[in-house]
C-alpha cells in the first residue's frame, strides 16, 4: 500500500505544482490546497500503512497491528496549520486583487521591482512600519 | 532553571497574549512589547552565561523520556542566537515604538513582532525536527503578517512573492521531516545524531535529509534559490525589513549548521557541494547588489552575499571555520539590522530611498553619518570592527584548508562589498542633495529609534574591540558543534517517565 | 607606545569640539599631542641607536594569535619620528590653511586619526595588528581625500583610492595569513626566513604582499590613484601623499626585506618595478604645469626609487634607502606645504602664471629654495648624500646595476629639472599674473616648510649626527646581514660622483630646453596618460555591467519563474539522491497489502485534483477540490486514522466555505493562452517534481520502520497520559509543545488575515443578512445548538475516544457558521459574546497556563498534573485541550465574521 501511497502523493504533488505554475491567482491557491493534500498524505504514509485497528488502547494492554499514532498527530497539526495558511493566502490574494485589479500573479509581483516611491511630505516626523 | 530554558519561547508568547488581550490600549501594548523584548534579551544573556560554563543545557517538554517527547537543547550557539534575537527584537520594538497609523495597525505591529520572536527563539532552542517545523511556521506566519502590514500596491506585490515561495519551501520541509521519520524512526535531533555517529543512519535517510536541507537553503537564500529575497524584503516597512534582514535568513543558516553538524559529522561530498554553493552565493549576491540603485535593494542583495560567508564556514568544517561561521552569524545579525534601520532613517530624512534622490547627509547630519559608517565599514570588513574579524577567520580557515578559490572569492566579495558601501556613502551622504538644502526634513523619527540604532552600532564596535572573548566563545561553540556527543548526552541524560 | 597612539586618538575625538570653540587656534592645542609623541620618540633614540629594540604587547584575540604588540627598532623609529614630527607641523599648517572651513573640526579629527593609524602601522609587531592599522589608514585617507565632498572629482578620487588600496589590502591580508601560517609566528620579529623561503607557497606570499605594498605606495601599474588624490586639500597631500601613507608600502617592504630578501624574484621584482615606476613618474611630472600635480608625480617617482634601492640589497643601496627616505620626507613635505601657501596667497598654482614671488613671500621662498636644492640632490644637502649613495649602491651590482644607473640618471635629472622649475620659475624671474595680491602667509604656514627644509640642510652638513643616531639602526633593521654605515659628503672621485655630475648636467640641460623636451615627450605620451585613468573608469563600468548582467536573470519579477526555479532545483537534487534508492525500495520494500478502500479513496483524491485542472466553471472547480479533500479524508479513515479523517473533513468543509466566500469577490478570469513551449515546460517541471516526491517517499520508506516510538506512545498513553486516544494524548501531552506552537500559528493567521478579508463592520454599514426563509431559520436554530453541544462533547471525550480540542473547535465553528448564514453575522456575534480575537487570546493563555502549572511544581514546562476527584482523572492536558479549542475556534470565527461582514462590492 505504501507504493500506492507514494505514487498518489507524487501525482498529487505534480498536479499541485502544475496548478501553481499557471500564473492565475485562483489556480495558484487551489494548487496550494492540492499540494498540501499531497504532503499530508505522505506524512501519514510515513508511519507505514498496514494497520488493522486505530490507535486506541484499553486497560488490557496494547493490541497488535495498531496504527502508528505519531504521524497521525503530526498530520493533524499540519492540516490545521495548512488551513490557517490557506485562509491567509486567500486574504492576500483578495487584497492584491483589490489593489492591482488583476488576477495574473506575474503582473502583480512585477510591481515590487519598480523604483521606490518618494515619501510624501506629510509623512515628516512619522515612522510608518 | 526549567523556566529559564523555556523562557525564550514562553516570554514572547506571554507578551503576545497580553498584547492580544489588551489590544485596544495602544500605549500599553507598546510598553508591554518593549518589556517583553527586553526580557527576552535578558533571558538570552543569562543563557549565554550558563552555556559558557561548558554543558549543553537540555530539558524535556512535559518531562517525558528523552527522544520520545520533545527536547529542548541550548548549547553555546543556540544561547548566543537567542540573546541576539532578544536584542534585535528590542531594537525593532524601540524603532517602531510610536505609531501614528490609523486604528489597530499599531498594536498589530507589536503583536506580530512578538509572534515572530517566539517562532525564532523556538527554532533556535528546539531539538526536535517536527517541532522545528512548527516554530518555522510560527515565524513564517508572523512574517507574512508583517510584510503585508500597512498594505499598498507595491507592498502586496512583494508580499505575494514572499508568501507563495516560502509556503512551498515550508511544505517541502514538512514532507522531508516526515520522510526522515519514516526512514529513521526518530524525530529527535539527538536520536538522529547518535544514529549518524554509529553509522546506522542509513542511505534511505539521505534523500529526506537532502530535501530538508534544500528547504533550509531556500529559507537562507542560498544560490540558486535566493530570488525571493530581493523580490520582497524591500517593500515592507523599515522596522519590518530590518527585523527580517537580521533574523529570518539566519534561521535557515542555523538550521543548516545544526542538522549538517549532527547528521554528517565527517566532511564529505555534501561539504564540497556546499563550498561551491557558498562561493556562488557570495559572488552573485554582491554583484547583484552592485547593480541596484536603492538602499534597501542593495542591502537585500548583500544579505544573500553574506549568507554565503556563513555557509562557507560550514562547508570548510574545520574547527576554525565553524568558529568563523558562528562569529559571522553573531556579527552579521547586528550589522544587517542596523544598516536597515539607518537606511530607513536616512530615507526618511531625504524623502526617498533612491540613491539618486538622496544626498547632503554627511554635512547636515553628522551623527547619522557616523551611525551609518560603523555598520557599513563592519560589513565591508574594515578593522577593528566585528566584520573584519569574521571575514579574517573565514579567510584564514580557507587558506589553512587549502581552499584557495574559496579564499579568493571571499576576498573578492569583500572588495565588492566595500565598493557597494562606499557607493551608498558617496551618493547618500557626501553628494549634495539634488534639491539643494531644502531637501531635508526636520526629523527622522522618535528618540527611541535613534537609541536603538546607536545601541546596535555600539555593539558592533564592542564586538570588534573585544574580539578576544567573543572569539573564545565562538571557538568553544564550534567545538561543541564539531563533537555532537555532548549534545546527544545532554539530551538523553534527561530522565522522565 | 600604545598610550601614545591612544593619546593621539583622544585628541582626535576632542578635535571637533575644540575646533568649534577655538576655530583655527585649536590647531596649536591639538598639535601638542603629536608633539608629545615626537618628543617621546626622540627620547628613545639613544636606546634604539645602540641596537636594543623596545617592545610592548597586549593580547587582543588570543584564540587567533592576534595581539596588539609593538616594536620600536631603527626602522620604526625613523618612520615614527617622521610621522609625529611632520604631523605636528601639518596640524598647525592645516589650521591656517583651512581657517575658514566650517568642517575644520572634522578635518583635524581625520588627520589625527590618520596619524594614529600610521603610527600603528610602523610600530606594530603583530602581522594582523599591523593590518588593522593599515586598513585604518586607507579609511582615514578616504575621509581626507573626500573632504571637499561637494566636488564630484573629490568623491571619485577618494573612491578610487579606497578601492585600489583597500581592495589590494585584502590581497595583503591573504599574504599575511599565509606568511603567518608558514612562518610559524605571527610576529614580525620572530618570523623564520629559512622556512618561509623554502615553502612552496612562498611565491604566492611574495606576490600577494607585493600587490598590497605596490598599491599603497602607488607603484606602477597602481599609480593612477595618487595624482587624483591631489583633489584633497594641500595639508593632506603634504602629509599623506608625500611623507606618510605612500611610504607605508615601502615600510612594509623594508620590514619584510630581511625575511624575503635574496629569495626568488623578490630582489629582481623590487628593482624592476621600482625603477620603472621611478622613470615613469619623473617623465609624467615633467609634463605637468600645475605645481601640485608636478609634486604629485614626483611622489610616484621617489617610492619607486626607494623600492629599487631596497631590491639592490647592497650596503650602499640600503644606506641610500634610509637616507633617501628621510631626505625625501623632509623636502617633499616642505615643498607641498609651500605650494599650498603659494596657492593660498596668490590663488593659483599654474607655472604659467607664477613668477617673481620672492619679493612677496621671502620666508616661503627661502624654504622652497632649501628644499629644492635637497630635492635636486645638490651638495651639501642631505638629498645629495642620498643620491650619491644611490649611485654607489647601484654600481655595486655590476652590469645590471649600470643599466639601472642609466635609468636613474635620467630620472634624477628630471627631478632636478622639476625642482628647478618649482623654485626658479616661481620665485625668481619676472612677476607673474596673480588673481590675488600675494602676501606672506602666517607663522603656522611658513614654519613647517622652513623647519623641514632647514633640517634637510642641517642633516646634510652634520652628517655624523644622522649616521649615528638614525640611519645606522634603520639600516640594520632592514638588511639580512650586518651593514657598515658611514655617511659622508665627499668620498673622493668615485664613479658615483661622476654620475652625479652627469645628472646635474643633464638636469640643467633639460631645464634650459624644457619646451623642446616637453614637445618631444608629448608625442609619445599622448596615448599614455589617457589609458591610466580611463582604464579605471572602464573597469568600474565593466564591473557594473557584469553585475547587472548577473543580477537580471534573478530580477524578472515573475512569480512563475521563481517558483519554477525553486521546484526545478528541488526536483533535480532529490531525484539525484533518491532515484537509485527508490528503485531498490520498489524491489525490496516490505509493503503492506493493497486494500481496495484505500486504493479507491486514493483514486478519488486524484480524480478531484484532476478535475480542478480541467474543469472550466469555477463552481465545478471548487466542487472538485472538495471531492479531492474528501477523498483524502476517506483515505485516512481506511488506514485507521479516525481523528485525522474527521479533522480533514471538517477542515475541508470550512476551506470550501472560505474559498467560496472569497471567490465570489473575485471576477472570472480569462484563461491565459499559454504558448506550447511554456505549457511543455510547466508539464515537465510538474512531472519532474511529482517523480521526485514519489522517489523520495519510496526511498525513505524502503526499510521497515525503525525505532519504537509508536510502541512507546501506545504503551504509555493510558497509564501515564490517562487517555486511551493515543493520538490525542500525543497532541496534548506527549508533544504538547508542538500543539502550542500550532495554535499560535492559527491565531497569528487569523489576526493577519482578518484585516485583509474585511475591514470590520462600519458603524453605518449593514451586516451580512441571513436567509430570509423562516422555515430555514427554524431548522437551523436547533441544528446549530446541537452542533455546539456536540463540540463540547467531542472535547470532553476526546481524550479516550475520537474527538479532542481541534475537532471540537471546527465543529463549533461550523455551528456558528450556520447561525451566521441563517440569521446574519450580528446574531453570530451575539452567540459568541466576545470578540473572537479575545477568545483566541484566552485560549492561548489557557494552554500556556496549563503548561505553567508544571513549572510551578518544579517540573519542566507542560508537565502533566493530575487530580482525580471522584475517580475522574482531571489534569492539565485537559485544560490544555480546552485552550486549544478556544484558540482555534476564536481564530476561525475571527476570519469568518470579517469575511461575512464585508460589504458587497
Amino acid at each position: 500500500m505504501e507504493i500506492i501511497a507514494a505514487i498518489t502523493t507524487g501525482m498529487l504533488a505534480a498536479i499541485g505544482i502544475w496548478l501553481m505554475l499557471s500564473g492565475n491567482l485562483v489556480r495558484i491557491l487551489m494548487g496550494v490546497v492540492v499540494l498540501g493534500n499531497a504532503v499530508n498524505l505522505g506524512v501519514v504514509a510515513s508511519g507505514r500503512l498496514g494497520s488493522s485497528q486505530a490507535a486506541f488502547t484499553t486497560m488490557e494492554g496494547v493490541a497488535s497491528g495498531m496504527a502508528n499514532p505519531l504521524p497521525q498527530a503530526l498530520v493533524l497539526t499540519a492540516i490545521v496549520i495548512g488551513f490557517a495558511l490557506l485562509v491567509f493566502a486567500l486574504a492576500v490574494a483578495l487584497r492584491a486583487h483589490a489593489e492591482h485589479d488583476s488576477l495574473i500573479a506575474d503582473d502583480i509581483t512585477r510591481e515590487a521591482l519598480l523604483p521606490a516611491p518618494d515619501l510624501p511630505a506629510a509623512d515628516a516626523g512619522e515612522i510608518r512600519t | 532553571m526549567n523556566l529559564l530554558l523555556v523562557s525564550p519561547v514562553l516570554l514572547p508568547m506571554t507578551t503576545f497574549i497580553l498584547c492580544l488581550l489588551l489590544r485596544q490600549h495602544r500605549g500599553l501594548v507598546a510598553l508591554i512589547s518593549a518589556l517583553g523584548a527586553a526580557g527576552l534579551a535578558l533571558a538570552g544573556l543569562l543563557l549565554v552565561g550558563l552555556a559558557s560554563q561548558g554543558e549543553v543545557l537540555a530539558v524535556q517538554m512535559g518531562g517525558w523520556q528523552a527522544t520520545y517527547g520533545i527536547s529542548i537543547a541550548i548549547d553555546r550557539l543556540s544561547a548566543a542566537m537567542v540573546a541576539i534575537t532578544g536584542i534585535i527584537g528590542l531594537a525593532t520594538v524601540l524603532y517602531g515604538l510610536r505609531h501614528d497609523e490609523a486604528g489597530s495597525l499599531a498594536s498589530d505591529f507589536h503583536l506580530f513582532v512578538q509572534g515572530l520572536l517566539a517562532g525564532v527563539a523556538g527554532a533556535f532552542i528546539t531539538a526536535d525536527v517536527f517541532n522545528l517545523y512548527v516554530w518555522f511556521e510560527v515565524l513564517l506566519m508572523a512574517s507574512f503578517a508583517l510584510i503585508a502590514l500597512g498594505g499598498g500596491r507595491r507592498r502586496l506585490a512583494g508580499a505575494l512573492s514572499y508568501v507563495i515561495l516560502n509556503l512551498v519551501a515550508t511544505l517541502l520541509f514538512l514532507f522531508a521531516a516526515a520522510m526522515l521519520y519514516g526512514a529513521t524512526g526518530t524525530l529527535n535531533m539527538a536520536g538522529l545524531a547518535s544514529l549518524a555517529a554509529t553509522g546506522m543512519l542509513g542511505d534511505n535517510a539521505q534523500a529526506a535529509i537532502v530535501l530538508m536541507l534544500f528547504a533550509f537553503a531556500v529559507k537562507a537564500a542560498l544560490f540558486p534559490v535566493f530570488g525571493w529575497l530581493p523580490a520582497s524584503y524591500h517593500v515592507a516597512g523599515t522596522a519590518v525589513s530590518a527585523l527580517f534582514a537580521g533574523l529570518l535568513t539566519k534561521i535557515g543558516v542555523y538550521s543548516l549548521i545544526r542538522i549538517v553538524t549532527l547528521v554528517w559529522p565527517q566532511a564529505g561530498l555534501a561539504h564540497e557541494v556546499l563550498l561551491w554553493v557558498a562561493c556562488a552565493t557570495m559572488l552573485v549576491g554582491v554583484l547583484g547588489a552592485a547593480a541596484q540603485v536603492e538602499i534597501r535593494r542593495i542591502l537585500s542583495f548583500h544579505i544573500v552575499s553574506q549568507v554565503g560567508y556563513m555557509i562557507l564556514g560550514l562547508a570548510l568544517a574545520s574547527p576554525l571555520a565553524l568558529a568563523g561561521a558562528v562569529f559571522y552569524l553573531i556579527h552579521h545579525i547586528v550589522v544587517k539590522a542596523n544598516l536597515f534601520f539607518v537606511g530607513g532613517l536616512a530615507a526618511r530624512l531625504v524623502g526617498s530611498e533612491r540613491l539618486a534622490a538622496m544626498g547632503g547627509l554627511y554635512a547636515r547630519r553628522p551623527w547619522l553619518a557616523i551611525l551609518f559608517a560603523i555598520p557599513a565599514l563592519s560589513l565591508a570588513g574594515i578593522p577593528p570592527l566585528s566584520g573584519f574579524w569574521a571575514k579574517f577567520i573565514l579567510v584564514r580557515a580557507s587558506l589553512e584548508g587549502h581552499a584557495w578559490i574559496a579564499a579568493g572569492v571571499a576576498l573578492l566579495t569583500g572588495v565588492f562589498t566595500l565598493l557597494s558601501m562606499s557607493k551608498i556613502w558617496n551618493e547618500a551622504f557626501l553628494k549634495p542633495h539634488p534639491d539643494g538644502t531644502q531637501g531635508l526634513r526636520a526629523t527622522a523619527g522618535p528618540r527611541s529609534a535613534w537609541i536603538a540604532v546607536a545601541a546596535l552600532a555600539g555593539i558592533t564596535v564592542m564586538i570588534g574591540l573585544a574580539a578576544g572573548p567573543v572569539m573564545d566563545y565562538a571557538t568553544a561553540a564550534a567545538a561543541q558543534l564539531g563533537n555532537p556527543s555532548g549534545y546527544i548526552q545532554a539530551i538523553t541524560a534527561q530522565g522522565g517517565h | 607606545m600604545l598610550t601614545g597612539i591612544l593619546g593621539i586618538l583622544a585628541a582626535m575625538l576632542v578635535a571637533p569640539l575644540l575646533a568649534k570653540r577655538l576655530d583655527q587656534r585649536a590647531a596649536w592645542l591639538l598639535a601638542l599631542a603629536p608633539l608629545a609623541a615626537f618628543l617621546w620618540f626622540v627620547a628613545q633614540v639613544p636606546q634604539i641607536a645602540s641596537g636594543v629594540p623596545l617592545r610592548e604587547s597586549l593580547a587582543w584575540v588570543p584564540a587567533l594569535g592576534v595581539s596588539l604588540s609593538f616594536s620600536l627598532d631603527g626602522l620604526s623609529l625613523l618612520f615614527a619620528l617622521l610621522i609625529s614630527g611632520i604631523g605636528t607641523l601639518i596640524v598647525l599648517y592645516a589650521g591656517s590653511y583651512l581657517s575658514d572651513h566650517h568642517q575644520l573640526g572634522r578635518f583635524y579629527a581625520y588627520l589625527l586619526g590618520f596619524m594614529a593609524a600610521m603610527l600603528g602601522v610602523v610600530l606594530a609587531d603583530d602581522l594582523i595588528g599591523m593590518f588593522v592599522f593599515w586598513e585604518l589608514t586607507s579609511i582615514t585617507s578616504f575621509l581626507l581625500i573626500s573632504f571637499q565632498h561637494e566636488k564630484p572629482e573629490s568623491r571619485r578620487a577618494a573612491l578610487q583610492a579606497l578601492l585600489i588600496t583597500g581592495g589590494d589590502g585584502l590581497a595583503l591580508l591573504a599574504g599575511l595569513i599565509l606568511l603567518g601560517d608558514t612562518g610559524g609566528s605571527w610576529s614580525f620579529s620572530t618570523l623564520d626566513s629559512q622556512t618561509i623561503q623554502a615553502s612552496p607557497v612562498f611565491p604566492a606570499i611574495a606576490v600577494l604582499i607585493l600587490l598590497g605594498c605596490f598599491t599603497k605606495s602607488a607603484q606602477f601599474p597602481f599609480h593612477i590613484w595618487l595624482p587624483n588624490a591631489m583633489n584633497a586639500p594641500t595639508p593632506v597631500s603634504a602629509y599623506l601623499h608625500s611623507a606618510t601613507m605612500v611610504k607605508a608600502g615601502i615600510y612594509l617592504l623594508a620590514r619584510l626585506n630581511p625575511i624575503f630578501g635574496g629569495g626568488g624574484g623578490w630582489d629582481g621584482a623590487l628593482m624592476l618595478f621600482g625603477a620603472g615606476t621611478a622613470l615613469l613618474g619623473a617623465i609624467l611630472a615633467f609634463r605637468q604645469t600645475d605645481l601640485k600635480r608636478m609634486l604629485a608625480y614626483t611622489t610616484v617617482t621617489v617610492p619607486g626609487q626607494l623600492t629599487m634601492l631596497l631590491g639592490t640589497n647592497t650596503s650602499y643601496g640600503l644606506q641610500a634607502f634610509a637616507i633617501y627616505l628621510l631626505a625625501h620626507s623632509l623636502y617633499k613635505g616642505a615643498l607641498f606645504m609651500a605650494v599650498g601657501s603659494i596657492d593660498h596667497a596668490t590663488g593659483t598654482r599654474e607655472t604659467g602664471y607664477l613668477g617673481g614671488l620672492i619679493r612677496f613671500m621671502p620666508l616661503t621662498g627661502a624654504a622652497v629654495a632649501l628644499a629644492a636644492f635637497s630635492n635636486a640632490g645638490l651638495p651639501p644637502f642631505f638629498g645629495f648624500i642620498a643620491k650619491e649613495f644611490q649611485y654607489a649602491g647601484l654600481i655595486e651590482l655590476g652590469p645590471l646595476g649600470w643599466a639601472i644607473t642609466a635609468v636613474m640618471t635620467i630620472t634624477n635629472a628630471l627631478l632636478l629639472t622639476v625642482a628647478g622649475i618649482v623654485f626658479l620659475r616661481t620665485f625668481l624671474g619676472k612677476q607673474g599674473r596673480y588673481p590675488k595680491t600675494p602676501h606672506e602667509v602666517g607663522v603656522a604656514m611658513w614654519l613647517g616648510p622652513m623647519l623641514l627644509a632647514l633640517a634637510g640642510f642641517a642633516l646634510g652638513v652634520l652628517s655624523d649626527f644622522p649616521e649615528v643616531w638614525l640611519i645606522d639602526a634603520a639600516v640594520q633593521a632592514i638588511s639580512y646581514g650586518p651593514v657598515a654605515v658611514r655617511l659622508y659628503l665627499w668620498g673622493g672621485l668615485t664613479p658615483a660622483v661622476v654620475t652625479s655630475l652627469l645628472t646635474v648636467t643633464l638636469g640643467v640641460l633639460f631645464y634650459l630646453n624644457s619646451h623642446r623636451v616637453r614637445n618631444a615627450l608629448n608625442l609619445a605620451r599622448a596615448l599614455w596618460h589617457i589609458k591610466g585613468d580611463r582604464l579605471w573608469d572602464n573597469l568600474l563600468h565593466g564591473i557594473f555591467r557584469l553585475a547587472a548582467w548577473l543580477a537580471t536573470p534573478f530580477q524578472h519579477g515573475s512569480l512563475q519563474r521563481h517558483l519554477a526555479l525553486l521546484v526545478g532545483v528541488a526536483s533535480v537534487i532529490s531525484l539525484a539522491i533518491a532515484a537509485p534508492l527508490a528503485l531498490h525500495g520498489l524491489r525490496d520494500m516490505q509493503t503492506s497489502p493493497i486494500l481496495p478502500p484505500s486504493l479507491g479513496s486514493c483514486l478519488l483524491t486524484l480524480a478531484g485534483a484532476l478535475g480542478v485542472c480541467f474543469l472550466r466553471e469555477r463552481i465545478a472547480q471548487i466542487a472538485a477540490l472538495s471531492l479531492s479533500g474528501l477523498g483524502l479524508g476517506l483515505f485516512f479513515l481506511t488506514v485507521n486514522a479516525p481523528d485525522v479523517a474527521i479533522t480533514q473533513i471538517m477542515v475541508e468543509t470550512l476551506s470550501v466555505v472560505f474559498i467560496a466566500l472569497v471567490l465570489r469577490r473575485l471576477p472570472r478570469s480569462r484563461r491565459q493562452p499559454d504558448t506550447a513551449t511554456r505549457r511543455a515546460l510547466r508539464l515537465g517541471i510538474a512531472a519532474l517534481f511529482g517523480l521526485a516526491i514519489a522517489a523520495v517517499m519510496l526511498a525513505s520508506l524502503g526499510r521497515p520502520l525503525q525505532g519504537d516510538i509508536a510502541e512507546w506512545f501506545t504503551a504509555h498513553s493510558l497509564p501515564l497520559g490517562h487517555g486511551a486516544n493515543v493520538v490525542n494524548v500525543i497532541l496534548v501531552d506527549f508533544r504538547a509543545f508542538d500543539t502550542l506552537g500550532e495554535i499560535l500559528v492559527v491565531t497569528l493567521a487569523a489576526l493577519a488575515a482578518a484585516p485583509m478579508l474585511g475591514s470590520g463592520l462600519r458603524p453605518g454599514g449593514t451586516a451580512q443578512r441571513g436567509f430570509e426563509s423562516v422555515l430555514l431559520q427554524q431548522t437551523l436554530k436547533p441544528f446549530a445548538v446541537l452542533m455546539l453541544l456536540i463540540a463540547l462533547l467531542l472535547l470532553w471525550r476526546g481524550h479516550n475516544l475520537p474527538g479532542g480540542g481541534f475537532i471540537g473547535a471546527l465543529v463549533a465553528a461550523c455551528g456558528v457558521l450556520l447561525v451566521a448564514l441563517g440569521f446574519g453575522s450580528r446574531a453570530a456575534k451575539g452567540v459568541l459574546r466576545a470578540e473572537p480575537a479575545t477568545l483566541s487570546g484566552l485560549g492561548l493563555a489557557l494552554a500556556a497556563g496549563a503548561g505553567v502549572i508544571g513549572l510551578l511544581r518544579g517540573q519542566p514546562f507542560l508537565s502533566g498534573s493530575w487530580i482525580a476527584p471522584g475517580g475522574v482523572p482531571l489534569g492539565s492536558p485537559l485544560l490544555f485541550d480546552v485552550g486549544v479549542l478556544l484558540a482555534v475556534f476564536g481564530a476561525v470565527m475571527h476570519m469568518l465574521l470579517r469575511l461575512l461582514d464585508e460589504k458587497e462590492a
